[in-house]
């Protein structure tokens, strides 16, 4: 116990005696660490942006005007047994026609030609949505269906599948450059760790051998430095997570304006800030543990 | 106390020897000093001693133990046992003159209370209570041989091998040092001096083991410094 309170002393009076070291080194862990925060904030909005893509595409199935309410229900039931189908919004013939005079009601021919056709030519509208963008297809084979294909009037999916399929391949091309642009980030961070870690060590090189030849113990050596690097990871990621959280809070209004959609980040912090906190820590804690061991060793060869 | 027998050290295979066939004991309680131009190998022997070399051949005893194929994780128990003083102080600059001499008991275990003894009664030794706070850099050169004198006191070491301790000091500084040395001596402390300080060799009249190109030349009980 007693060994182990010297050790944190020891760490303390070298994070205090070497303050500008410190700083330093407590400064390039934090711009690596939040380096990485913010790429994986990128990957938060890129996946956002994409999900409201996905959310602005639906199919819209036009019933004949001949179709009764009967087999209108019946073709509504249908869509929404599909397993594929997330939400069927009706729209029946009077709203359809009333939501019609209303987009041209500064329009006097169509309303007139409206008037002179008589009745509602309009028929019902189904806004279908799919559970994700690959199912839309499907859902178009479906509504071939021989009891059905008679009702529908129109189908205008076929005007998506262009921006689906774009959508669809920028989606993976992001997550895919997302996951490689993470991981050499996650690289040269690793990189740039251990060698803030074995600058401030080097530092200590002198010191190192003349320990070991007063004959301390290689514990006795290398446990303040361990220490120390624990402490400089801890400070590290508090500066970090305060400045990606300010980044958050005070930028996603900005970006939600830019971007025309929520860009994320809130909801994701929130639910994962623990996770990532703890995920991050033990990485740098692994990281400079590993670095000022094998750095404090190779000065110990006396 | 020290038992070297046919000790031979050779850094490499082409070039000679540093030390050759070095044979020579001693007893508890001896001041010795060894003494030898630069190069003679002098060095080498405190390097032996302190197990940061090993010999090529021959064996050396520290009473019981055999410290020639010393295990590394014996050696920090070793160097527990052996006082050294550098020429070049190996002081720890970010530690205060306390915490230095404190540091040599910490890393042998030593409980605060004993801490809080110790280090006192050993600056009063060396006559730097006043400059317990300050740190290496805030003292002269005999100030900084003098705290390097009370750490290697502080385990209470059966052997004191001081290596050219006077090398960097001016002769009164050097005068006092050697004082310290002759006075642990008499305490019962077992002294290795190795010097090419030729009137602190002659006037201390003490056993003189005088080396020449790694070859024990002469080994006289009340020697003079003869090269």
């Amino acid at each position: 116990m007693t060994k182990f309170l010297r050790i944190i002393k020891f760490a303390l009076q070298n994070l205090g005696r070497n303050l500008w070291l410190t700083v330093m080194t407590v400064i390039v862990l934090t711009v690596t660490l939040f380096s990485v925060n913010v790429l994986l904030s990128l990957n938060v909005i890129a996946r956002a942006v994409a999900q409201s893509l996905e959310n602005r595409i639906d199919v819209s199935v036009y019933v004949k005007p001949a179709a009764n309410e009967s087999e209108r229900d019946s073709l509504r039931s249908y869509l929404v047994s599909l397993p594929q189908v997330s939400e069927v919004r009706a729209i029946s013939p009077d709203d359809a026609l009333a939501m019609f005079r209303e987009r041209h009601k500064n329009d006097q021919q169509i309303l007139k030609a409206l008037d002179e056709v008589g009745g509602n030519p309009l028929g019902a509208t189904y806004i279908v949505r799919a559970k994700s963008l690959d199912q839309y297809p499907a859902i178009i084979t479906a509504l071939d269906h021989p009891a059905y294909r008679d009702l529908i009037a129109e189908k205008n999916f076929e005007d998506y599948t262009a921006l689906i399929a774009r959508i669809q391949s920028a989606q993976d091309k992001a997550g895919q450059v997302g996951i490689a642009l993470l991981a050499v980030f996650a690289i040269l961070a690793m990189i740039i760790m251990v060698n803030a870690v074995r600058v401030a060590i080097f530092t200590h090189k002198e010191e190192i051998g003349i320990m070991k030849l007063v004959g301390a113990s290689g514990m006795f050596i290398r446990g303040p430095y361990i220490v120390e690097s624990a402490l400089l990871s801890f400070f590290a990621l508090v500066l970090a997570s305060a400045l990606l959280a300010a980044a958050v809070y005070f930028g996603t209004p900005y970006l939600s304006v830019f971007l025309g959609t929520d860009p994320g980040l809130l909801p994701f912090f929130g639910t994962n800030a623990a996770v990532i906190a703890v995920s991050e820590f033990a990485s740098l804690l692994v990281l400079t543990g590993l670095a000022s061991t094998y750095a404090v060793g190779r000065y110990m060869k006396v | 106390m020290i038992n070297l027998k046919n000790v031979t050290k050779c850094y490499t295979e082409e070039g000679p020897p540093a030390l050759r066939n070095i044979h020579f004991r001693v007893q508890p309680g001896e001041f010795v000093s060894i003494v030898g131009q630069s190069g003679s190998g002098k060095t080498t022997l405190v390097k032996l001693l302190i197990a940061e070399e090993r010999p090529t051949k021959g064996q050396i005893m520290l009473g019981e133990w055999d410290i020639s194929n010393i295990h590394p994780k014996e050696i920090p128990d070793l160097r527990r046992q052996i006082g050294v003083i550098f020429q070049d102080f190996k002081l720890l600059p970010q530690k205060t003159v306390y915490e230095n001499i404190a540091f040599a008991l910490e890393a042998c275990g030593a409980s605060a209370k004993q801490v809080r003894a110790v280090v006192p009664q050993l600056l009063k030794i060396v006559n730097l209570e006043d400059k317990a706070d300050r740190y290496p850099r805030q003292l002269s050169g005999g100030e900084q041989q003098r705290v390097v004198i009370a750490r290697s006191l502080a385990h209470r070491p059966k052997l004191l091998v001081a290596d050219e301790p006077t090398g960097n000091l001016d002769a009164l500084n050097a005068k006092d040092i050697t004082n310290l040395l002759l006075k642990i001596n008499q305490f019962g402390t077992t002294v290795l001096l190795v010097t090419h300080n030729r009137e602190i060799v002659n006037s201390i009249r003490r056993r003189v083991i005088t080396l020449d190109q790694g070859l024990l030349v002469n080994d006289a009980e009340v020697g003079k410094y003869v090269i």
